[in-house]
């Protein structure tokens, strides 16, 4: 009987315990959602995120979300200043065509010309109105696309038209430069990626390719499978990148000093980055100066 | 925002006269998210700094700062709780326990934090990421070098560190599966905001990275490598 | 090779320590229990030559034979160490039988008669003998006295030692030269050299001589020892253990050990596969330590019989040193602590088996001489020689161990485990857990040999243990039953006849002295059970010649056929004080003892017979069935009447009803059927109330009485006032056995103590190598444990973890224990003593305290064995632990 009434009393005061336990844990953790919400640095004692035991795994973990946070706010602040020195540099890209269009509007007024010139120079409007186009096509796209406002899909395609629509776009500036375009043959899979934007990543690619490689160069395609990855290697005999700056030219706006008076955005190879990233892919870069460059493009494999 | 630096970190092993400089005056500033080759020769002492980063080894002098946090400030206990609440490892030999499946191996670490429970949702994503989940039941030797450093990775992966510090991971590994092993770093570190720092002796590997720190004995060598102030991130 | 066996020596001193340690230890006992064992045989050799003479044969010879053996000196095929004559000149039946001889000195050295006091005699009319006949021949105590024996008085000249192994009822008397009787019988008494085959020698002896076979009598208890008779060839004991009807295990058992010495040689070869063990798991881990270094060697180009030379190199560098050493150690402690151990090594303690004479005598006999120490040669060359073979042996096994693995699992070392495809983390575990079990289980045949090889020490412990305690209970039971020593002091009758009685008043008066206390008086009679079914003719073929023994003829036999095919067997008859009765109940095989109801029921309890096998059996009878009793009358008592062959009315015929069967009477007659080659035997025995056997068979007189002093009681006091009670009884004699008690007791503390001690060192030895091979556990894993420490274990986790792995192992090792001893070897240990050794009462357990100390000592072993290295492994750091190859 006495022994009864003990353990009544040793359960008794467990659960009181384990009571008390409950609503002493659900008071820290309280608090600390209240010091997140204030956005306060929650560490207190100094150390209580690296102590044994669950609650204190929470407090590691919310300091984590924190800085996670934080940084997202850093680097708002930082793209703000981007997006100033992106519009600077905006206008200064669009100047050029704009002046040209001007010209030509002003030319094609003014004076009078044989029907010949003049289609010369509407051919060359339009060129000019392309790029524009382009350019605030591309710009609008890498807006969309770091702000995730038009997710796009990703899934299992077969690569060979993917890369086969890229070539077709840029074929024409291939024979215009008269650059040899060396296919290597190979099995068609099925790659982890989506086939519109993916093209727009080779045609990135190759457009640099074309663009610092000189007339009669050539230009190579391999693909190489690999256990997890599949490789889409173009390569060039172009004038190459430095080694100092490889790791550089996948930054946005990023511009090789050497590379100032041929025209590009500075964005094609981060918009690449970026689309490759949605894809769970990357790119890499290797080069030899003078010798040429090669341009990686990783993809997933198929996952059953 | 700088998630990683050393003040003046010196490192010196053994007594008097069979004194070994590993590490001399190292200072160095890691960007959050960054992808960092440390790069060196064999015994340049890149390993080294990296167990001083990891907390497995202390500096003879200066100061170690991660996540604003000086770790040699940290009690043993509780320097050991820091490190698997926030740094990953990844190892040359893959260091996978051999008598754990796949699957265990991965959750060890998780179980030392989180006791019992283990978010197996996250666990699968994590194995499908790595392209492991098939190979989940297997053990170790059963596995090819590049399949186990992936289950090391994911092993490294599995408490979400905000530091990922891999040792050699492609020393044991053919060029083919090195391809693997660097992407998956190279995604799994855009995915989660990790910041990898990576010791490596290849070089073509090394560039693939966002940064390259180059080590020669146990002096950080510039000149080689990024201009310091070109690019703007550089300097926190 | 032997550069790089030094080397590696060197190297790894502490596995170096380990195995030198384990050789050391391991020789040491290995000597030192051999030397135990042969010195413990050689002096019971000495003892039984003490008691029973200094000669191996004696033969009936005339006086031509004796002159031809004078003149002719050695013959071949034997040589003649000593021999000496002995001669009855003359008997005298008085109250005593008693013996008139004269012997030469050669006779005296060997049967140990050696004068202690006075002068032989010389003249016709004088003699000498020990105290204990003069004193009851009624001798004054002063030489020169004479005493009246027979019509004629006789100067006593000298007091000459005792003779142990007397009959009761038989006494010596020297006498001279002159002495001239009315016949003489001449014996020669022979000693051969006890380096030869004693049989072969005294074969060629009997022939040289033309002895016939019949002639000899061996003094069994001494030539038992050398070799007497021809053993039978092992190959024929085990054909007949295993094929025949009456062949079972323990006929080869016993057999093996009277013909070829068992017990000793069965030690020495169970010590040498202990060493074996011992050192070939210790050298296993040792080797296990450094399989990457060897592998490291074969990746150089050392072939596996390279690397095998070089670890028996090793092996025997250690050996060398540490066995020497070993045997001295292990040697000098024991001869150290032999002397204090008399009683044990002495061969003083109570034996299992029986040597004719009750424990009371021989104890006395042996008096309480040191006893020597024997280093035992023999044994130690043999350990050495076997152990070198082994020890290589155990090397090329680890090596073809290793071999087996390829190279570069030798290198990354041990991946054989059972791959269970089952995942642990699916559920919510403790990981940690799994990973020990992991470890621990991984491989399951690996994990029971460590369980089993752990809990060998403590398997080996309980049983010595198991046996010590029983040995103790069956020491006690021994003492307290019909060897004598229940009592200190026994007032018996040298009389062979049914007539003579202690009368009921001197008990009383005994009874009564202040100075006593358990005073029990017996009533004795001889009876004859008749109608006794003979299920397994153990009768007929048993007692056939027994029937003819002299010593039984004036009971007409043992054992008669009847008419109707059943047997009629002599029995002894006691009727005891319900007090002693009750004491009984220790010695209970079935039934039950309640004094009052045996009385009231006219019941008794029946002393069961042993087979030589240890096994009891009452002619298949239980408790509740009947005998019919045969008891003779006191009216018209002749000494024929015993023979049981004159008409009814000389005896009374009674049925009783079995109330229990026992193992063993507590107080018996010594001068009836308890004689000559029968009381070599358990002789059974029927036992009923002192108060029925007046009623049933009118007797009222007491055949002994067995006295305990009272407490605090003069010892001299109480024997003077015994000898005044009996003064006038007459043939009453005194026996005092206090001292032979004490000595009994101490002897039993000895024993106690010392294989307690045994058991404690093979405990310890078997502790050292839980030890070992737990740290190695560990260590062996350090690669793994690394691993986890830099997943991120804390210190306290770590050593929680490991905590967890020693309190497993010591868990399942005491399970283990627990198991094979329950189950396997109690059941062994059971019957090996129940059959082999034959105690009493198999029924003491280990100590409850000593069996929980055991497994919590292993326990504690185990988790310190794997905290120790745990603790210096987070000393280390961590990089170098994981970049392990």
């Amino acid at each position: 009987m006495r022994s009864i009434i003990i353990l009544v009393v040793f359960l008794c005061l467990a659960a009181g315990c384990g009571m008390y336990q409950k609503r002493k844990t659900y008071r820290r953790i309280d608090r600390l959602l209240d010091s997140v919400l204030s956005r306060e640095t929650i560490i207190s004692d100094g150390y209580s995120d690296v102590r044994e035991g669950e609650y204190s795994a929470l407090v590691s973990k919310i300091m984590q979300i924190q800085t996670v946070l934080n940084g997202h706010a850093q680097s708002a602040e930082k793209e703000k200043e981007q997006v100033k020195s992106l519009v600077s540099n905006m206008s200064h890209q669009l100047k050029t065509p704009l002046a040209n269009l001007s010209l030509y509007a002003e030319i094609l007024g003014k004076e009078e010309l044989a029907p010949k010139q003049r289609a010369e120079f509407a051919h060359k409007m339009c060129k000019q109105a392309d790029k524009l186009s382009w350019i605030i096509e591309s710009l609008s796209k890498m807006v969309k696309l770091e702000q995730n406002i038009e997710g796009f899909e990703a899934r299992n395609e077969g690569i060979r038209q993917t890369i086969l629509d890229a070539v077709d776009t840029v074929y024409e500036k291939l024979e215009k430069k008269e650059i040899q375009l060396f296919l290597e043959p190979f099995e068609d899979r099925e790659l982890y990626h989506n086939r519109k934007w993916t093209a727009e990543v080779f045609v990135n690619i190759l457009e640099n390719a074309i663009k610092y490689t000189e007339n009669g160069g050539f230009v190579s395609i391999h693909v190489r499978p690999y256990e997890l990855y599949t490789e889409i290697q173009i390569a060039d005999n172009g004038k190459g990148i430095r080694q100092e700056e490889l790791t550089d030219i996948f930054r946005r706006f990023y511009r090789s000093p050497e590379a100032e008076n041929i025209e590009g955005s500075g964005i094609g190879l981060y918009l690449s980055n970026l689309i490759l990233e949605k894809e769970k892919g990357y790119i890499t870069a290797a080069s030899e100066y003078g010798e040429g460059s090669r341009f990686s493009v990783f993809l997933q494999n198929c996952k059953n | 925002m700088c998630i990683l630096k050393l003040q003046h970190v010196e490192k010196i092993y053994g007594e008097k006269e069979n004194q070994v400089k590993a590490l001399r005056d190292i200072s160095l500033q890691v960007e959050e998210g960054e992808f960092t080759a440390i790069v060196g020769t064999s015994g340049s002492g890149k390993s080294t700094l990296l167990n001083l980063i990891g907390g497995l080894d202390n500096p003879t002098k200066g100061k170690i700062f991660i996540k604003n946090r000086e770790i040699g400030a940290l009690s043993r206990k509780e320097l050991t709780i820091f490190r698997r609440r926030n740094i990953g490892f990844v190892f040359q030999n893959y260091s996978l326990m051999p008598v754990l499946n796949v699957y265990d191996n991965v959750a060890l670490p998780a179980t030392f934090d989180r006791g019992k429970h283990l978010n197996r949702r996250y666990m699968e994503e994590l194995l499908r990421e790595l392209g492991i989940w098939e190979k989940r039941k297997k053990y170790p030797h059963e596995l090819s070098g590049g399949q186990q450093q992936r289950a090391a990775i994911a092993r490294a992966l599995v408490n979400k560190p905000q530091i990922l510090l891999c040792d050699e991971p492609t020393g044991n590994l053919d060029s083919a599966t090195t391809v693997d092993v660097v992407g998956l770093l190279k995604t799994s570190c855009r995915r989660y905001k990790q910041t990898i720092l990576m010791v490596t002796h290849n070089e073509a590997i090394a560039q693939t990275c966002d940064r390259v720190i180059h080590i020669e004995d146990g002096r950080i060598v510039t000149g080689k490598g990024r201009f310091p102030g070109k690019g703007g991130d550089g300097v926190c | 090779m032997l550069k790089l066996a030094w080397s590696y020596m060197r190297y790894y001193k502490s596995q170096t320590l380990a195995i030198f340690a384990s050789i050391l230890l391991t020789a040491s006992l290995l000597s030192g229990i051999s030397s135990l064992i042969f010195s413990s045989q050689k002096n019971d050799l000495a003892n039984s030559k003490a008691i029973y003479g200094n000669w191996h044969y004696y033969v009936a010879a005339d006086e031509e034979k004796i002159r031809e053996l004078q003149s002719g000196g050695q013959g071949g095929g034997y040589r003649l160490k000593q021999w000496g004559k002995l001669e009855i000149r003359d008997v005298a039946r008085e109250e005593f039988l008693i013996y008139f001889i004269h012997t030469d000195e050669a006779y005296r050295q060997m049967a140990h008669r050696e004068l202690i006091e006075g002068a032989f005699p010389d003249k016709e009319n004088e003699i000498a003998a020990d105290r204990f006949v003069l004193q009851n021949l009624g001798f004054s105590g002063n030489l020169g006295d004479t005493i009246r024996i027979g019509e004629r008085d006789y100067v006593v000249t000298g007091v000459l030692k005792s003779k142990w192994a007397a009959s009761a009822d038989e006494m010596e008397v020297f006498v001279s030269d002159a002495f001239a009787g009315r016949g003489s019988q001449t014996f020669l008494y022979l000693r051969f050299d006890e380096d030869e085959k004693l049989y072969r020698q005294m074969d060629a002896f009997l022939k040289t001589y033309q002895f016939p076979f019949e002639a000899v009598t061996g003094n069994d208890e001494v030539i038992r020892y050398l070799g007497g008779e021809a053993p039978d060839s092992i190959y024929d004991i085990v054909k007949f253990g295993l094929t025949d009807e009456e062949g079972n295990l323990t006929y080869i058992v016993l057999k093996l050990q009277s013909d070829y010495n068992l017990a000793y040689h069965g030690m020495i070869l169970l010590l040498c596969l202990f060493s074996i063990f011992v050192v070939y798991s210790v050298f296993h881990i040792s080797a296990a330590k450094r399989v990457s270094e060897y592998g490291m060697l074969q990746t150089l180009g050392i072939s596996g019989r390279q690397l095998g030379w070089t670890l028996v190199l090793e092996l025997w560098m250690l050996f060398l040193i540490g066995y020497p050493l070993g045997c001295f150690l292990g040697n000098g402690i024991l001869s150290m602590v032999y002397r204090k151990f008399n009683g044990v090594f002495g061969g003083k303690g109570i034996e299992a088996t029986e040597k004719g004479l009750s424990v009371a005598e021989q104890t006395l006999a042996e008096g309480t001489a040191a006893a020597q120490f024997y280093l035992s040669w023999g044994a130690m060359l043999f350990g050495f020689v076997f152990l070198l073979f082994a020890l290589a042996l155990a090397a090329f096994l680890v090596i073809r161990a290793l071999g087996k693995q390829p190279l570069k699992k030798t290198l990354s070392g041990d991946i054989s485990f059972s791959r269970t495809r089952r995942i642990y983390a699916r559920r919510p575990v403790n990981m940690a857990g799994v990973v020990v079990r992991k470890f621990m289980f991984a491989n399951k045949w690996k994990a029971a040999g460590i369980l089993l090889s752990l809990s060998i020490g403590g398997c080996i412990f309980l049983c010595t243990m198991y046996m010590t305690e029983n040995l103790k209970v069956h020491a006690e039971l021994s003492l307290k039953s019909d060897d004598g020593l229940g009592s200190e002091y026994r007032i018996s009758l040298k009389s062979r006849s049914l007539k003579d009685t202690i009368p009921e008043g001197t008990a009383d008066a005994v009874k009564n002295m202040p100075e006593t206390s358990g005073v029990y008086a017996t009533r004795y009679t001889i009876g004859e059970l008749s109608h006794i079914e003979d299920e397994d003719n153990n009768c007929g073929t048993y007692f056939q010649d027994m029937n003819k023994a002299p010593e039984f003829e004036r009971f007409g036999g043992i054992c008669i056929p009847q008419a109707d095919g059943a047997y009629r067997i002599k029995y002894d008859v006691y009727g005891y004080e319900e007090e002693l009765l009750e004491q009984l109940g220790d010695f209970v095989l079935e039934g039950r003892i309640d004094p009052a109801k045996i009385r009231d029921g006219n019941q008794i309890v029946a002393v069961a017979n042993r087979d030589g096998q240890g096994n009891y059996y009452f002619y298949g009878k239980k408790p509740g069935d009947t005998v019919v009793l045969r008891v003779p009358r006191m009216e018209g008592y002749t000494e024929d009447v015993l023979k049981f062959q004159n008409s009814d009315e000389y005896y009374v015929e009674q049925e009783f009803e079995i109330a229990a069967i026992v193992s063993r009477s507590l107080a018996r007659e010594e001068g009836f059927l308890n004689t000559g080659v029968w009381s070599t035997i358990q002789m059974p025995c029927v036992i009923m109330t002192n108060s029925q056997m007046e009623e049933n068979f009118g007797i009222t007189g007491y055949g002994f009485i067995n006295v305990s002093p009272a407490q605090n009681a003069e010892a001299e006091k109480v024997s003077s006032q015994l000898l005044q009670a009996i003064h006038d009884v007459p043939k009453a004699v005194l026996t005092d056995y206090s001292a032979a008690i004490r000595t009994q007791k101490n002897y039993l503390g000895q024993q106690q103590l010392f294989f307690s001690s045994i058991a404690a060192i093979l405990f310890v030895i078997s502790l050292f190598h839980i030890v070992n091979s737990m740290s190695h556990t560990i260590f062996a894993r350090r690669r793994e444990y690394g691993i986890i420490r830099a997943m991120g274990i804390t210190d306290a986790g770590f050593y929680k973890m490991i905590l967890q792995t020693g309190i497993l192992y010591g868990a399942l090792t005491d399970a283990v224990i627990f198991l094979v001893y329950t189950r396997i070897l109690r059941r062994m240990m059971d019957y090996y003593m129940a059959h082999v050794l034959q105690f009493l009462h198999v029924q003491a357990g280990v100590p409850n305290q000593v069996f929980f100390g055991i497994m919590v000592l292993n326990m504690a072993a185990a988790v310190g064995a794997v905290m120790f290295p745990a603790w210096r492994l987070v000393k280390r750091n961590i990089i170098s632990e994981i970049t392990l190859l």
